[in-house]
């Protein structure tokens, strides 16, 4: 037997061996040393996309901006009556002696690098648990839920973005209050499994967080039902969601402490 | 076959590891976009010896694991089964026409793809379906078969090096 020929099989028996016995967390270790090397030129070369990017749609921009500030300025408005009606939710809370809702703490952060792999969705942020983002730590955007932290260091953490294959989240339909499990595609759509047969989803409507779950609150939107898909002998409903979040052009994110 | 300095290769798979981390993302088609990475690999299996090879798998690998999220090492060693395949059997397998081409960067992919899967699958991270693989890594491997041709035009350039003159 030729002992050359039979050391690439016997490395990759080894590896199997090691990654089969010991747990994720010690493999992955030295990930995140790799990361901290490479995290300056990861930022530098995502900004400089990023900047070439802004450049070739400046002028969308502009326009974009200018539909901002309008909406800013009816959310404005709007967010002094929702004020008003905070202050009018606490004083009845009281009165009916009903349990204080937790107001959580959101901590801003960046986004380093994004996956390099179709296998997977996930992003690198610059927070860790140094600024106390630890595993399963919820991350939102603007537009709704973004996922969950995967693994932190004390600098940087790994979130696992609603559309990875890995991910599941308890959602609900907001008008019908359809309960089903979202399922991550690796493309840029989801899917709401095990919707009842005879359910009352419709395309359009929004889902959002069922808050059956020990990591994401209740209510965050999650996106769109665009389409309903029924199999033909099939026990249950299957909706595609489109994320509210265009991971796309994500640049910063709110991790929900 | 030619010679190249460990440097050079590692700068280029470097380069083209922020060009995938970077521009790729804003390439995407339906969440799908290239794997520059493992085309350079595959190139550099074809157009060098093994030292330049295991020195490109082995750069391109650890980017690869560290800017995604499968088990540590499963890319560094699937680049470098990959490539040390490609490199032994480079002239049975290789012709200079761009649907060879094409062919080897899906085939590469899909190869790839195995590797990754069962390594997930081994390392229970719970992938355990093969939804996935069929809904990401046959429109993956497409994509990047269909822009492999470019990828070692480009690459034939910066490397001075041409395919038909070392196979």
């Amino acid at each position: 037997m030729n002992i050359k020929k039979s050391i690439p099989v016997l490395v990759i028996i080894l590896y199997i061996a090691l990654i089969y016995f010991s747990p994720p967390k010690y493999i992955d270790k030295p990930k995140f040393l790799f990361l901290r090397i490479a995290k300056l030129p990861l930022n530098l070369t995502h900004t400089f996309f990023r900047n070439i990017n802004y450049l070739a749609h400046s002028k969308d921009m502009i326009q974009e901006n200018k539909c901002l500030h309008d909406t800013v300025d009816a959310l404005t408005l709007q967010l002094s009556q929702y004020k008003e009606m905070d202050q009018e939710n606490t004083r009845l809370r009281k009165l009916l002696n009903f349990q204080k809702v937790s107001s959580s703490k959101l901590i801003a952060a960046g986004i380093i690098a994004k996956d390099s792999s179709n296998f997977s969705d996930t992003i690198v942020i610059n927070q860790g648990s140094r600024h106390k983002i630890t595993q399963d730590t919820v991350i939102v955007a603007e537009a709704g839920l973004v996922g969950r932290v995967y693994e932190s260091s004390s600098s940087m953490s790994r979130v696992i973005l609603i559309t990875d294959p890995n991910s599941r989240v308890s959602a609900v339909c907001s008008r019908s209050r359809q309960i089903g499990v979202l399922f991550g595609t690796s493309s840029n759509l989801c899917e709401l499994r095990y919707l009842p047969l005879v359910t009352d989803v419709l395309v359009g409507d929004e889902i959002v967080t069922s808050g059956f779950s020990d990591i994401y609150p209740k209510g965050i939107l999650i996106g769109h039902v665009i389409k309903i898909i029924r199999e033909q002998r099939g026990l249950s409903l299957t909706a595609i969601v489109a994320p509210a979040v265009d991971f796309t052009s994500l640049e910063e994110v709110l991790c929900i402490e | 076959m030619y010679r190249i300095s460990a440097i050079a290769i590692i700068l280029l798979v470097v380069y083209a590891g922020l060009i995938q981390v970077g521009a790729f993302n804003y390439i995407e088609i339906a969440g799908i976009k290239p794997d520059l990475l493992l085309l350079i690999v595959v190139y550099i299996s074809l157009a060098c010896q093994g030292p330049e090879t295991v020195k490109a798998a082995i750069t391109a690998g650890i980017i690869k694991d560290v800017t995604s999220s499968a088990v540590f090492g499963s890319y560094v060693l699937s680049f470098l089964v990959l490539g040390l395949l490609l490199n032994y059997h480079q002239r049975r397998f290789y012709k200079e026409k761009i649907l060879a081409r094409i062919m080897f960067g899906f085939c590469s992919y899909i190869f790839i793809a195995i590797f990754i899967f069962g390594f997930d699958a081994i390392a229970q991270r719970g992938i355990g379906s093969f939804y996935p693989f069929f809904n990401v890594a046959i429109k993956g491997a497409l994509y990047t078969g269909i822009v492999s041709p470019l990828v070692f035009f480009v690459a034939s350039k910066i490397l001075r090096i041409r395919l038909a003159h070392v196979i």
